[in-house]
């Protein structure tokens, strides 16, 4: 049984609070770090909505790269997994271990597209309209 | 400028700090000095500006003044500045005819107010960077203030390492890290050791300086570059059309020696044109002003291969110095929910790295 309201619902629902209530009656040094904060919830708020689907697609997209299975392993912890695998791509662009195989280099670069554009859907998804991504 | 008030509890040793700045200006003007104006300016998240005006009874200076106090706050950003070190670079630039506030005093007692400061003159105008790109008051200087930037990045540019301004001494800038020969591998191994000491990957990054390391420009000349000229970092005044509102460049707590294209990138690039991605030099204009500026006054011509590097390293230092301010947040140095914040904007130069890169 999920939350009720979810966890999105409730960060909005103080997100308004914030800016429609409280913010006007701050005095001006403070209304930068209320902006901020909406900001924050707003975040928060869609990253709860998008639930586990962008991590499960890095961590999906990185075992292909790297040639792993990972069905074998119910009671395997994701994101330690995810996080390992991100330490080695990273490790692995840094020492160019991509650059002679073309197949594998465009997976690599796409996976880091695709990461980026799904960490900008939670942290500024207008950003993404300005690029002409959204 | 936003001004803002001091605070309550500030206020109690207020008096007590006016009288000691007001006989510290008294030593150095020779006069008596009255205070008539001491209270915090906005803006700024590593340095403590306040306006402080002046009334000098006589002497070279007699007369009213308007001054601006900057202060170092507590917590200072690695890599910064300190106030001593800012105040030789703001002389240096005041001699070789950058338009900046003119330096007066440095003062490195803490016991005045607590920390060294230096004191300049006050410069009317914003600089804040999405009124200058958006409001409509600025809309026709936009294109002569790009120019003039270009002009005034060129006059700093005119400073090297064997080259200082007249009137400067030899050694006023030996504080400076010794110029690297080849800016462009250093700037990346600097980057990289950064990221070693990070507890999470950051493969875009990594990324990013792989595709650096590929394409480092040769040759580069050795100059005084600001190391943060952009929009957001210069003073705008509509009532000064003359130099399309330019009223002064301001700060200087990240100059050195470098490679002159790498101020170049960093005006250009998006992460500085505060969402008028068309106007890609610094959010005002095309690149052809600001870049006709620069060459007419520097004589030295474009290199866009390396405005380029400079670009995809000018988004690897932004999100470098993301991580940087979300870390002064996370390790309990300094609580600010804007610094927090701060880290999940690391994407946008992502995304930007990602772009620029996606070229042969």
């Amino acid at each position: 049984m999920p939350c009720y309201p979810n966890t999105s619902e409730l960060l909005l629902a103080a997100r308004e609070a914030l800016l429609e209530r409280l913010a006007p009656r701050l005095p001006e040094d403070y209304r930068l770090d209320a902006l901020v904060i909406a900001n924050i919830l707003a975040i928060a708020a869609r990253e709860a909505r998008a639930g586990e689907g962008p991590r499960r697609a890095a961590l999906a997209r990185l075992r292909a790269l790297y040639g792993e299975d990972g069905e074998e392993d119910e009671a395997r912890d994701d994101d330690a997994r995810l996080l390992a695998l991100t330490r080695r791509l990273a490790a692995d662009i840094r020492a160019r271990a991509f650059d002679d195989d073309p197949g594998r280099f465009e997976a690599m670069r796409s996976h880091l597209v695709e990461t980026t554009i799904a960490a900008l859907r939670v942290n500024n998804p207008r950003y993404l309209e300005v690029e002409g991504l959204a | 400028m936003a001004v803002t008030e001091t605070g309550a509890g500030e206020r109690g040793g207020d008096a007590e700090m006016r009288a000691r700045l007001a006989d510290f200006l008294a030593r150095e003007t020779g006069s008596a000095v009255s205070i008539t104006r001491f209270e915090r300016l906005g803006g700024g998240a590593i340095q403590d500006n306040r306006r402080l005006d002046v009334e000098i009874a006589e002497g070279p200076f007699a007369g009213a003044h308007a001054f601006v106090l900057r202060a170092s706050r507590p917590a200072q950003i690695a890599f910064s500045h300190s106030r001593a070190h800012e105040f030789a670079l703001l002389r240096a630039a005041w001699a070789a005819g950058v338009m900046v506030p003119e330096p007066l005093w440095l003062c490195e007692d803490t016991g005045i107010i607590g920390t060294p400061f230096f004191i300049m003159r006050f410069v009317n105008g914003t600089a804040l960077g999405h009124k200058i790109v958006r409001d409509s008051k600025f809309y026709k200087l936009r294109e002569k203030l790009a120019e003039r930037l270009g002009e005034e990045l060129a006059r700093i540019h005119s400073i090297t390492p064997a080259n200082l301004p007249e009137g400067i001494a030899a050694e006023a800038l030996d504080f400076l890290v010794p110029p690297s020969p080849a800016p462009a591998p250093a700037a990346i191994t600097a980057y990289r050791r950064f990221l070693d000491e990070h507890p999470l990957p950051h493969p875009v990054i990594e990324w990013g300086l792989s595709w650096a390391e590929a394409h480092c420009p040769e040759g580069e000349e050795i100059v005084l570059c600001h190391h943060d000229f952009r929009t957001g970092n210069y003073l705008v005044d509509p009532a000064r059309a003359e130099s399309g509102g330019l009223a002064a460049i301001l700060d200087w707590e990240f100059a050195g020696w470098g490679a002159p294209m790498s101020d170049i990138g960093w005006f250009c690039a998006k992460c500085w044109r505060f969402r008028a991605h068309d106007r890609e030099a610094g959010g005002l204009a095309p690149r052809a002003p600001f870049y006709d500026g620069y060459a007419r006054v520097s004589g030295r011509p474009i290199d866009d291969a390396a405005v380029r590097f400079w670009e995809v390293m000018a988004h690897a230092r932004w999100a470098v110095i993301a991580i940087a301010q979300c870390e002064r947040h996370l390790s309990g140095e300094e609580s600010s929910v804007e610094l927090a914040a701060i880290g999940r904007r690391l994407p946008e130069m992502e995304l930007e790295i990602l772009r620029l890169t996606d070229m042969a």
